[in-house]
C-alpha cells in the first residue's frame, strides 16, 4: 500500500477536521508508517475483525461485505473531496490523486475556491453540463472553463436589475472570472424597476412612443463594472432590450439612454484588447452613434464593428465615415437595417475611397437610394481593399447597376456583391452582365428579387462559376506554394 | 557494421578464411543481385505504369472534379434556399419602407401646402386689419370685423379638418390595437366559459350519478311496493279469506285471479262474457284508453323527448309519446295493449271490490254490465252475441238486480235491432259518454299502470331484481309493514279450519291405510283362488286318467270311500 504524500500542514489540518481519522493521522507528520488506520476503528473493520474470530456469524451479519478495507490513500482522497470547499488541496497532490479528486469534487463548490485553483477541463466540463443543457464548447475555443465563466458572467449581467440587484455579486466574481473571459455576449439588459412605469394601459395608446422619453433615468447596467477589469476581452456583444417580454411589452423596456451610451462608449474606448464590438437592436440613433464613434476613433485593436438593427441616419453615417477615414483598423463593418440615406452613403463612400483596411461592408436594409448607391459605386472604383459589399434592399435601381457594372470591370478586389431586393430591372441586369463579362474576380453576386431578367442572371451565374473555379485554382496554387 | 560491409564489398570476402565472413559476403552478394534484378524491372516497367497511372489519375480526377462541382452546387443551392427566407423578408420590409416614405411625403406635402395657405390667409387678414384702422364708420367697421371673423373661422376649420384627417389615419392603427384588445378579451371570456361549462358538466355528471343511486333505491322501494298492494288490500279488508290468499299465491297474474274469482262466483257464463269483452274492446275504447294514457303518464316520457316533440303536431306528438310510454311499460304487441286496456276498466272493479266487501258479486256484475253495455249499444254487430250472453246470464241469474239489468239490456238490444242503423249514430254518441264514464278516473291511471306493470313483469326479471335489490338496500329497506304483512299470513288459517283440515288429514290417512290393507288382501285372495283352481284341474286329471281302471284299488275309489266314509 502506498501512502499519499500528504504534507505536514495538510495532515495537521485533517487532524482538526475529522475526529474519525484522528487516530490514524495524529502522528503522520513524523512517521508515515503509523498512518495506516487500525481496522478496529471503523465499524466495517470491526465487522471484518470479528468475522475472522467468529466465522459462523459472518453469514448472518447483514453489514458484512466482501469489499476489502479501502486504502488509506482512497480514504484520504475522499476526505479531501468532502472537505474541498473548506480546505482545498489540489496542487500538492500527486497527479493520480489529483485526477481522482478532480473527478469527485462537487460542481457546487463556490467559484472563490475553484476558479484559480482548478484548471482541469474535465471539472469545468462537468460544471458546465450540470448547469446548462446545451453546451457548445466549439464557440469557446474548446475551453470549458472559459465557457463557464463567460456564460456565468453573461447570466449575471443579463439578470441584473439596476438599483435593485446588489453589485456585490459581480464585484466578487470579477477577480475570479476576469482572467478567463475573452468574449461577452449580452443578449438582454433589464431596465430598473420603477413604480411609475406601471401606468394604466389606456395611457399607452395616447402617449405612444414618447412614453420612454418622459422618464429621464432608466439607465441600464453600467459596464464599467465589468469591462474595465477584463484584461483579455476580445469580443463584446450587447443589446439594450429585454428578451421574451411577451405581452408585457412596453417601449421603455427598449430604451438606450444617453447615459448608457456615454458609459458604454467610455468602456469600449478603455478596453484596448477589444477586437469585435456588436451593438444591435438597441435604438442607437445619430446622436448616440456620434458619441460612440467619437470614443472609438483610433481604437488600437477594434477590427469588427456591428451596429445592425438600429436607427442610424445620415448624421450617424457621417460619423462612421469619419471612423472609416483612417481613424480605425476596422476590417468588418455591419450597418444593416438602419436608416442611412444618400447623404450618409455619400459620407461612407468618401471614406471608402481613402480607407485601406475595410474588407467587409454590410449596408443591407438601408435607404441608400440611387444617389447613395451610385456614391458607393463610385467609391468602389477607387477602393482596392473591400472584398464584400452588401447593398440588398436599398431601393437602388438601374443607375446604380450601371455604376456597378463599371466597378466590376475596373475593381479587382471585390469578390462578393449583394444587390438582392433592389429593382434593377432588365436594363440594369444587362448592364451588370456586360460588366461581368470582363470581370474575373467576383465570385458571388446576389441578384434575387431584382427583376434583372433571367438571361442576364443566367449569364452572370455562368461567369460567377468560372470565376469561382479560377479563384479556387489560385488558392490551390497558393497552398501548393506554401506547402 | 558499416566498416564491415565495406570490407566485404572491397575485400575478397568470399574467399575469406573466416566462414562467417564468407557467409555474410554471400548473403550480400545475393542481395545485390536481387536488387539489380529489381532495378531492371523497375527501369522497364515504370513507363508502362506511369501511363496507367495517368489514365487512372485522370479518371479519378474527373470523378473528384465532378463530385466537387456537385458538392459546390449543393452548397450554393442550399444556402440560396435558406437565405430566400431572409431575402423575402427584406423585400417586404423594403416595400413597407417605401410605402411609408411615400405616405410620409404625402403628409408632409399636405401639411406644407396647408401651412402655405394658412400663411397667405393670415397675411390677408392682417392686411385687412391695417385697413380697418382707416375706417371711421362703425357700420363698415362692424362688417369688416364680421368678415375678418368668418375668415378666421374658415382658417381654423381647415386646420381642424386636417387634424381630424390625420387623426383618422392614426385611429386606424389605434383601432387595430383596440381590436386586438377586444379579441383577447373575447378569447379570455370564451376560455372562461369553457372552463365554466366543464365545471357544470362535471357537476351534472355527479348529480346524475347521485340520481342513478337514487333510482336504484327507488326501484328497490318499488319492489317493496310490489309487496305493498297486498298489504294495503289486506289492511283494507282486515282479513283475507284463505281461499283468496291461496289463489293469489297460486296465480301468476291478477287477471287470472280475477277470472277465476269471477268464474267461481258468476259461473261459466260470466267467464265467457269476460273473454269476449277482452277481445271485443272497441277501437274507440282503446283510443280513449290510449288518450288517457298519453295524457296521464307523461312522466314515463323523457323530458328531452318532450322538448323535441314540442314543435310536432298533436297527433304525431301523442303517437311518439305513446311509443315512448309503451317502451317504458314493456308493451310490445297489440295483445298487450288490449291487456292494458282491460286494466283501465278492470281497475275500477278492483277498486270497488276492495271498497265494498259485502256486495262484491253484485258490484262486479254491475261493473261488467257497465263495460258490456256500451259494447252492445255501440256496435250493432255485437248485439247478437250480447244477446246470447244475456241468455247465458238468464239461465243462471245470481241476483235479481242483474236480472233486471239484463232485461233492460235485452230490451235495448231489441230496440237496436228494430231501429237499425238510424239509431246507431245517436247510440254511438251516448256510448262514447258511457265509455268515458266507465273508464277509470285519470287520477287512478298511475295505480292501474303500476298494477299492470306488476302483473306483466316477467317473474324471472323480478327475481333478479329482487336479489340485487336485497343486496343493495338491505339497510335502507323500510320493514315497518313487513311484520303486519307476514302476520296476516299467520292468521290466514283460522283455528277451526285448521282443526277441520287436520281431522281431515288424519281421517284420510286412516282411510288410505285401510285401502292399502284392502288392496293387499285382494291380491292375496286372488292368488289363493288361482291356486285352488289349479289344484282342481290336477285332481280332475287324476280322476279321469286310464290308470285308475288298471289299478286293483283305484285312487278314485279310495277317494269315494273316503268321501263316503
Amino acid at each position: 500500500m502506498t501512502e499519499p504524500p500528504l504534507t505536514d500542514s495538510q495532515a495537521s489540518e485533517e487532524k482538526k477536521d475529522d475526529a474519525d481519522e484522528k487516530g490514524s493521522v495524529k502522528s503522520s507528520g513524523s512517521h508515515k508508517d503509523k498512518r495506516i488506520p487500525s481496522p478496529a476503528l471503523s465499524t466495517k473493520d470491526d465487522a471484518a475483525a470479528d468475522a475472522r474470530n467468529m466465522r459462523r456469524i459472518i453469514a448472518e451479519d447483514p453489514d458484512w461485505s466482501l469489499a476489502t478495507v479501502p486504502l488509506l490513500s482512497e480514504l484520504c482522497v475522499s476526505h479531501i473531496v468532502a472537505e474541498f470547499e473548506n480546505h482545498p488541496k489540489l496542487d500538492e497532490l500527486l497527479p493520480k490523486y489529483k485526477t481522482k479528486v478532480l473527478e469527485k469534487i462537487s460542481t457546487e463548490i463556490p467559484l472563490k475556491v475553484v476558479s484559480h485553483l482548478v484548471s482541469d477541463e474535465g471539472y469545468w466540463k462537468r460544471r458546465c453540463k450540470a448547469r446548462w443543457e446545451i453546451c457548445d464548447v466549439s464557440k469557446y475555443d474548446a475551453s470549458w472553463k472559459r465557457m463557464f465563466f463567460e456564460r456565468h458572467l453573461e447570466n449575471i449581467i443579463e439578470h441584473f436589475v439596476p438599483e435593485t440587484t446588489q453589485p456585490n455579486e459581480i464585484e466578487e466574481l470579477m477577480p475570479l472570472a476576469a482572467p478567463y473571459i475573452q468574449k461577452l455576449e449580452i443578449k438582454q439588459l433589464l431596465p430598473p424597476v420603477k413604480e411609475e412605469q406601471m401606468r394604466p394601459l389606456d395611457d399607452m395608446s395616447d402617449t405612444g412612443s414618447e412614453s420612454g422619453d418622459n422618464l429621464p433615468s432608466i439607465d441600464h447596467f453600467e459596464f464599467s463594472l465589468v469591462l474595465d477589469r477584463l484584461p483579455h476581452l476580445q469580443e463584446f456583444h450587447v443589446t439594450y432590450g429585454v428578451r421574451d417580454c411577451g405581452m408585457n411589452f412596453e417601449w421603455n423596456l427598449f430604451q438606450f439612454t444617453n447615459r448608457d451610451c456615454l458609459l458604454l462608449s467610455k468602456c469600449v474606448k478603455k478596453c484596448s484588447t477589444l477586437k469585435v464590438f456588436k451593438l444591435h437592436k438597441s435604438k442607437v440613433d445619430d446622436d448616440k452613434v456620434r458619441v460612440l464613434v467619437s470614443h472609438i476613433l483610433d481604437h488600437p485593436s477594434l477590427e469588427e464593428l456591428d451596429l445592425g438593427h438600429n436607427m442610424i441616419g445620415d448624421h450617424g453615417a457621417r460619423a462612421i465615415g469619419k471612423l472609416l477615414n483612417n481613424h480605425s483598423k476596422l476590417v468588418k463593418l455591419n450597418l444593416c437595417n438602419n436608416k442611412i440615406r444618400a447623404n450618409g452613403a455619400g459620407a461612407i463612400g468618401h471614406a471608402l475611397t481613402k480607407n485601406t483596411t475595410l474588407k467587409f461592408l454590410n449596408l443591407r436594409l438601408n435607404r441608400l437610394g440611387d444617389d447613395g448607391g451610385q456614391a458607393i459605386g463610385r467609391a468602389l472604383l477607387k477602393n482596392s481593399t473591400l472584398e464584400e459589399i452588401n447593398m440588398g434592399s436599398n431601393d437602388v435601381t438601374e443607375p446604380t447597376a450601371a455604376v456597378l457594372s463599371q466597378v466590376v470591370v475596373q475593381n479587382s478586389t471585390l469578390k462578393i456583391i449583394n444587390l438582392s431586393c433592389n429593382r434593377l430591372g432588365p436594363d440594369g441586369g444587362k448592364q451588370l452582365q456586360e460588366g461581368m463579362e470582363e470581370n474575373s474576380t467576383v465570385i458571388e453576386m446576389d441578384l434575387r428579387l431584382t427583376e434583372s431578367g433571367q438571361e442576364s442572371e443566367y449569364c452572370i451565374n455562368q461567369i460567377l462559376k468560372k470565376n469561382q473555379e479560377r479563384e479556387r485554382e489560385l488558392r490551390l496554387g497558393d497552398d501548393m506554394k506554401q506547402g | 557494421m558499416s566498416t564491415h560491409e565495406e570490407e566485404d564489398d572491397t575485400g575478397p570476402s568470399v574467399d575469406s578464411t573466416d566462414p562467417e565472413v564468407r557467409i555474410a559476403a554471400r548473403r550480400l552478394r545475393i542481395i545485390k543481385r536481387t536488387e539489380l534484378a529489381h532495378r531492371e524491372t523497375m527501369g522497364e516497367d515504370p513507363n508502362a505504369k506511369k501511363k496507367e497511372d495517368k489514365e487512372e489519375q485522370s479518371k479519378s480526377r474527373k470523378q473528384i472534379e465532378e463530385s466537387r462541382q456537385r458538392l459546390t452546387k449543393l452548397k450554393t443551392d442550399g444556402t440560396e434556399l435558406v437565405t430566400n427566407v431572409r431575402v423575402a423578408g427584406d423585400s417586404r420590409e423594403a416595400l413597407r419602407r417605401t410605402e411609408e416614405e411615400e405616405n410620409l411625403r404625402q403628409r408632409t406635402e399636405k401639411l406644407e401646402a396647408e401651412a402655405k395657405a394658412g400663411v397667405e390667409r393670415f397675411e390677408e387678414i392682417t392686411k385687412k386689419w391695417e385697413s380697418a384702422h382707416n375706417r371711421d364708420v362703425p357700420q363698415e367697421l362692424q362688417d369688416l370685423l364680421m368678415q375678418q371673423q368668418s375668415l378666421c373661422d374658415a382658417m381654423i376649420d381647415d386646420k381642424n379638418k386636417l387634424i381630424t384627417d390625420f387623426q383618422l389615419v392614426a385611429r386606424c392603427a389605434h383601432n387595430l390595437k383596440i381590436k386586438l384588445g377586444k379579441q383577447e378579451k373575447q378569447y379570455r371570456e370564451e376560455n372562461q366559459n369553457l372552463a365554466d361549462d366543464y365545471k357544470r358538466i362535471t357537476e351534472q355528471f355527479k348529480e346524475l350519478q347521485k340520481k342513478c343511486n337514487m333510482t336504484l333505491l327507488f326501484s328497490c322501494s318499488s319492489f317493496l311496493e310490489n309487496v305493498g298492494p297486498i298489504t294495503s288490500e289486506a289492511s283494507a279488508k282486515k282479513s283475507v279469506s284463505a281461499h283468496q290468499v291461496l289463489q293469489e299465491v297460486m296465480s301468476s297474474t291478477k287477471s287470472s285471479i280475477q277470472g277465476e274469482a269471477d268464474e267461481s262466483e258468476l259461473g261459466e257464463g260470466d267467464a265467457e262474457i269476460e273473454d269476449d269483452e277482452a277481445k271485443k274492446l272497441s277501437m274507440k275504447t282503446i283510443k280513449q284508453v290510449l288518450e288517457l294514457l298519453c295524457d296521464e303518464s307523461g312522466f314515463l316520457v323523457e323530458s328531452k323527448l318532450n322538448k323535441l316533440l314540442q314543435p310536432l303536431e298533436s297527433d304525431e306528438r301523442s303517437l311518439m309519446k305513446l311509443d315512448a310510454i309503451f317502451a317504458a311499460l314493456g308493451i310490445e304487441t297489440e295483445e298487450d295493449i288490449h291487456k292494458l286496456a282491460t286494466y283501465f276498466l278492470q281497475f275500477k272493479q278492483v277498486q270497488t271490490k276492495s271498497a265494498d266487501k259485502a256486495g262484491e258479486v253484485e258490484d262486479e256484475l254491475a261493473l261488467q254490465e257497465g263495460t258490456l253495455k256500451p259494447e252492445s249499444r255501440g256496435e250493432g254487430t255485437l248485439v247478437k252475441t250480447t244477446g246470447t250472453v244475456t241468455e247465458g246470464l238468464d239461465q243462471k241469474p245470481p241476483t235479481k238486480e242483474v236480472e233486471g239489468d239484463i232485461d233492460e239490456r235485452e230490451a235495448d238490444a231489441e230496440v237496436a235491432k228494430v231501429t237499425g242503423e238510424e239509431e246507431e249514430v245517436a247510440s254511438v254518441a251516448s256510448s262514447l259518454k258511457s265509455i268515458a264514464d266507465s273508464l277509470i278516473h285519470p287520477n287512478d291511471v298511475l295505480k292501474a299502470l303500476t298494477d299492470f306493470v306488476q302483473d306483466h313483469h316477467y317473474p324471472s326479471k323480478d327475481k333478479g331484481k329482487y336479489q340485487t335489490f336485497k343486496i343493495i338496500s338491505g339497510v335502507e329497506r323500510d320493514d315497518s309493514e313487513d311484520e303486519a304483512y307476514w302476520k296476516k299470513y299467520a292468521s290466514v288459517l283460522t283455528s277451526k279450519d285448521e282443526k277441520v283440515w287436520s281431522a281431515l288429514l288424519t281421517g284420510f290417512d286412516k282411510y288410505s291405510e285401510v285401502l292399502n290393507n284392502r288392496s293387499k288382501l285382494i291380491s292375496e285372495t286372488d292368488a289363493l283362488r288361482q291356486q285352488n283352481a289349479e289344484l282342481r284341474m290336477l285332481l280332475h286329471q287324476y280322476i279321469n286318467s286310464k290308470v285308475n281302471n288298471e289299478l286293483e284299488i283305484p285312487p278314485t275309489r279310495v277317494l269315494n270311500l273316503e268321501f263316503n266314509g
